[in-house]
């Protein structure tokens, strides 16, 4: 690694290190705004997950009497895993700011890490209630997990690589006519995979305390203090590195292929404009759609992997 | 390793800033207003239970709750529960090969008397039939 390249690692980690933290709250107040005005209601400033925050971080935690160092570490544990993947993932620049230190099956298994966390985190105060969210989350991801992975492997093998920096540069190379079924059919994959990972409509509904309903709340009861405030902000941080993949992996154009200030400048804004429109499309589904069944899951989730399967064999077969 | 050692900074950074404040208030366990009993966990059974459901159609999950009830109440005095699976693989493949084998090794062992006179009879049965569809 010469110079340059370190300095260049240097600088795009800070980047987007700075820009998906400060970020992910802010996506979070978008999709809820809009969710709201297509409901007719005015909904929260765009200030209020990070006053949500600000709150939580400030306040005295209450623990379980059951609950151990697993509740204690765990939340920092997932908040760890996260950034980790935040900083493999093409953000500004079509490469990883931290290129060549894992690909995206390194991705892929950092959020296995991170939810394994949670789920220890939920059941180890005692309760029905996280056991009962931690059981269905862990169900759900086995579910959703084949469709992440072949979606992602469709991309990989029509760039030849799994490292997300080839990924994108072939993509930008190629223009639209990277876009072909076989892409789509995987880009659709990946899209209800995100709606599952990040608890959305129809597979989850991120506002509700309503016991028999809900999945990642679930998780999050026996949480205070500073742990809700590092889970939550885990969480909106999760949609963020999501979005970036999904832009990354099947949409990259607008991501610098140089390193320079002006690129550089572009592809960031770029790839945070991809992001709201993603969290656009969430909030219009949320708002739209009633939440289904859990039993409903390995249909709708079965769908994704079905998608991308066939994306992969046509890639595979018809070259 | 380089990443291992990104993670493990990251962990110890929130996790020093997280526990900088003074010590958690500690309670029990929030369980609707009773007190929280050890049986209120989620058991390893309950907890793959979505998974038994996901895949029932591979798993066929059987369940069987027998209550027990005070008499003249609506109260229960005993609840017996029982689940169980099907192992796809020991009881619909390698049990009834097993059983196959061994009802085929019965029918072999009677064949094989252990009578000379029986095993030339065969030769005999044998060579008739080979002529025959010869012929």
């Amino acid at each position: 690694m010469s110079g340059s390249d370190v300095a260049t690692t240097v600088f795009l980690t800070q980047l987007q290190l700075v820009t998906f933290l400060v970020f992910a709250p802010f996506l979070a107040a978008t999709i809820r705004i809009t969710k709201a005005r297509l409901q007719s209601r005015r909904g929260p400033g765009v200030l209020q997950p990070y006053r949500d925050l600000a709150k939580w971080w400030g306040k005295l935690p209450v623990e379980s009497n059951a609950s151990g160092p697993v509740a204690r570490y765990a939340p920092a544990f997932m908040l760890g895993a996260i950034v980790t993947a935040a900083l493999l993932v093409p953000g500004a620049a079509a490469r990883a700011p931290l290129a060549g230190w894992g690909d995206l099956l390194v991705v892929v298994g950092l959020f296995a890490t991170a939810r394994f966390a949670i789920a220890l985190a939920a059941l180890d105060s005692g309760s029905a209630f996280g056991g009962m969210g931690s059981s269905r989350d862990v169900a759900i991801s086995a579910l959703a997990e084949p469709g992440l992975v072949l979606a992602l492997a469709g991309v990989a093998v029509a760039a030849g690589s799994t490292d997300l920096g080839t990924i994108s540069a072939f993509g930008i190379i190629h223009g639209v006519g990277l876009l072909g079924p076989a892409h789509l059919l995987a880009a659709a994959a990946f899209g209800i995979v995100i709606i599952a990972e990040t608890g959305h409509y129809p597979v989850d509904n991120p506002e509700t305390h309503l016991e028999l309903t809900m999945v990642h709340e679930g998780m999050l009861l026996e949480a205070s203090g500073r742990s809700l405030a590092t889970l939550v902000f885990a969480s909106e941080l999760k949609l963020v590195v999501l979005a970036a993949l999904f832009s990354a992996a099947f949409f990259p154009f607008g991501a610098a292929t140089e390193m320079a200030p002006g690129p550089i400048a572009l592809g960031l804004v770029v790839g945070l404009g991809k992001m709201l429109v993603i969290g656009q499309g969430l909030a219009l589904i949320d708002a739209t759609i009633a939440k289904a069944r859990i039993m409903a899951m390995p249909d709708f989730l079965g769908l994704a992997s079905l998608l991308a399967l066939t994306g992969l064999g046509i890639r595979v077969l018809m070259p | 390793m380089g990443l291992l050692l990104a993670v493990a900074i990251g962990v110890i950074v929130v996790a020093a800033a997280a526990r900088s404040r003074a010590a958690a208030r500690r309670v029990d366990t929030w369980t609707c207003g009773i007190a929280p009993k050890p049986a209120f966990q989620y058991t390893a059974t309950s907890y793959s239970k979505p998974i038994r459901l996901f895949f029932r159609r591979i798993l066929v999950p059987e369940r069987e709750v027998r209550v027990e009830y005070h008499p003249g109440t609506a109260f229960p005095s005993s609840i017996r529960y029982r689940s169980e699976i099907t192992l796809l693989l020991e009881d619909r493949i390698l049990r009834p090969a097993h059983r196959l084998g061994i009802s085929g090794a019965d029918v072999a062992r009677k064949l094989q008397g252990g009578a000379i006179q029986l095993y030339v009879a065969y030769i005999v049965i044998a060579v008739l039939a080979l002529l025959i569809w010869a012929r």
